[in-house]
Parts: C-alpha cells; structure tokens; sequence
C-alpha cells in the first residue's frame, strides 16, 4: 500500500504474463478496430440488432468505440499509458461480455459484428462468451506489471 | 465481473495517490480523444449521421438499415402449421445450427444465414425450383430469414419464398409442432445439404 512495495522487483513471471497479454490483446483489438473503423455504417448496423440501445446511439458508438479500442490497443502494444490503456480494453470486454449474455438470456440469433462481416467467428452464443472472458484474462495479465513510472 | 473489479481496486491500491492521479489522467485522456476521434467520424462519414434515423417499424431492429435486403412475403404460423408436411413446401430454419439443434420445425432444413452463402457457392439445395420455401429464425425482429429468403429467390433455388411471420417464437407460442435432437441438418430426406457439404 506503501510506495516502498512499488519499488521490489517485478517477478519474471509477470512480466512473461504481462507480454504475453499484451499482445494478446492488443492484436486481437487492433484488428477488430481497423475492421470496425473501415466500415462504420456495417458496426452501427450491428449495434442496432442487439435491440439494447436506443436508435440514438447507434452511429455514435460505432463511431467511438472502435477509436477507443485501437487507441487502448496501441497503448497496451507500446506501452505508453499501457494501464490506462487495459483498463479501456477491459472496460469494453466487459460491455461486451454483458451484451452477450443479455442476448443469450433474451435468445435472439444474431451475429456480435466484433470482426465486421468475419460472420463464422462472430456468431453470438457461449463460445463467443468463452472467448471474451479469455480476452480479459490477457487483458488482466497486460495490466499487472507496474508501469516504469511507478518504480 | 466482481471479482476482476475487485483484483483491478487492489492492484490500483497499491499504487501511490500520484500513481493513481497519473492513471485517472491517462484514462481521460483516453476516453476523450477516443470521444473527440468519433465524433470527428460522424462529422465526416457520409453514411453516419449524430442521430441515428429511428426504426421504421417498431419492433424492427433493422428497419432502418442502409443495406435493406429486399422484402420477402410473409406467411402466418396458422397458414404454415397447414402447409407443415406437405412435400412441395420447404421450412428452412435461418437460425445458428446449436439453436436448431435445440428445438425446430418439423422436417426443417438448418441452413444458418452466417453460412448461407458459401454453401449456396458449394452447391445447389435439394430444394425443387417450383415447390415453396418457408425460412425462419428467431422472431419478428430477426433479419436472418429475410436475408435467408432474398438470398434464395436471387440464387434461383426457389422463386416461391416466404418467412415465418413472428419466427420461431411466434411458433412455439402457438403450440405448433417442433422437433428436437440433433439431426441439425434436417429430419426431411431432402434436407441433407450440410450433411452433404461436410
């Protein structure tokens, strides 16, 4: 709780950890980003099938999010403001963890337009659900070691 | 859920205050240009407007979409409980093959629309060109059977499509007949065309 604990040595195998999700994350964002920032009109559509906004918000999340997500992915990736970076992603992930089961709960059959038309690996269920919650668990790890200002 | 948020405050507490400040700061930074990047988007994008046009149809959660797939007629669930059976009519489930594999129409054929085109360009349907189709998928607000129908009057496989109206849902609320297990590419003799692709 003390300054003085930030200042002990990062275990080695955190660090492994906390590589490993970054890239994990950060790759698995970026390309979902890019995806999503090509063709905004395709994610606004896919916004308003999950039948959980209102119309309003529609364009202006598929404008938004996929910005915020590559620019969290790009600070998890290079590390400047890597935390701050994870704590976006994971905020996401979150959003849409809770987005998937709601949709599982209410049974519609939609695809969750994470990838664009990428339609096979998109399809909302328990699996898409399973991948999400392994997305955290990398996103978690990327946030773990200190950042080198805290040292 | 709370326990990642409970993992997230215990590592942010230990962070001294100027660490935290220094982490709150980068988060707004964060939030902010991804804001201000958006709506930059939406100024500029010609498909995107700052509100999104309303549905057209309540209840439709595509209405309003750019890509509009071409109208399909619909059929009630009583005029298909009656059609059920009878060799020229096709029921087609459009829904996600575990959704199928749960429950459906009697004698449906499972071609879920994620999939429904590169199974069209695999091959054609064991559905005769001159007999009637009938797609479904969830309910009234699913575009699935829609998209599922256009597609099959464009590829020709049968030019007399219908969709469900009120899907799925609207079938079992009606206590119509359904099907389970998970003979997931049909229990019709006709409908083996994944059984075929695979």
């Amino acid at each position: 709780m003390s300054a003085s604990n930030e200042t002990t040595p990062t275990p080695k195998w955190m660090l492994a950890a906390g590589w490993a999700g970054r890239l994990i994350a950060s790759s698995v964002f970026i390309y979902a980003a890019v995806i999503k920032i090509l063709d905004p009109a395709a994610f606004a559509e896919d916004i308003a099938n999950y039948q959980a906004f209102p119309h309003w918000t529609w364009n202006l999340a598929a404008a938004v999010v996929p910005i915020a997500e590559l620019l969290g992915a790009l600070a998890v990736l290079t590390g400047f403001k890597r935390r701050a970076g994870t704590l976006v992603l994971g905020s996401l992930t979150l959003a849409f963890i809770g987005l998937i089961l709601s949709v599982i709960v209410r049974g519609i059959d939609l695809n969750c337009g994470c990838f664009g038309e990428a339609a096979e690996a998109s399809a909302v269920g328990w699996p898409l659900l399973l991948r999400d919650l392994g997305l955290l668990v990398a996103i978690g790890a990327a946030y773990l070691p200190p950042e080198r200002r805290d040292a | 859920m709370l326990a990642l948020i409970l993992v997230a405050a215990l590592t942010v507490g230990t962070l001294t205050l100027a660490s935290r400040l220094q982490l709150l700061d980068d988060l707004l930074v964060l939030i902010g240009v991804s804001l201000v990047a958006g709506l930059a988007v939406l100024a500029v994008h010609p498909d995107l407007e700052w509100v999104a046009a309303p549905p057209a149809d309540e209840g439709s959660c595509v209405a309003d979409a750019p890509i509009e797939p071409p109208s399909v007629d619909r059929v009630s669930v009583d005029e298909a409980v009656a059609l059920l059976g009878q060799p020229e009519v096709t029921f087609v489930d459009a829904r996600l093959g575990y959704h199928y594999a749960a429950a459906h129409i009697p004698g449906a054929m499972s071609i879920p629309a994620d999939d429904a085109e590169g199974l069209l360009d695999m091959q054609s349907l064991p559905i005769p060109p001159e007999g009637q189709v009938i797609t479904y998928c969830d309910g009234a607000a699913c575009e699935q059977s829609e998209y599922l129908g256009a597609l099959l009057r464009e590829r020709d496989v049968c030019q007399q499509v219908r969709v469900l109206d009120g899907g799925w849902q609207a079938w079992v609320a009606a206590e119509a007949p359904t099907v389970s297990g998970d003979s997931r590419y049909g229990d019709a003799p006709s409908s083996s065309l994944m059984e075929a692709a695979g």
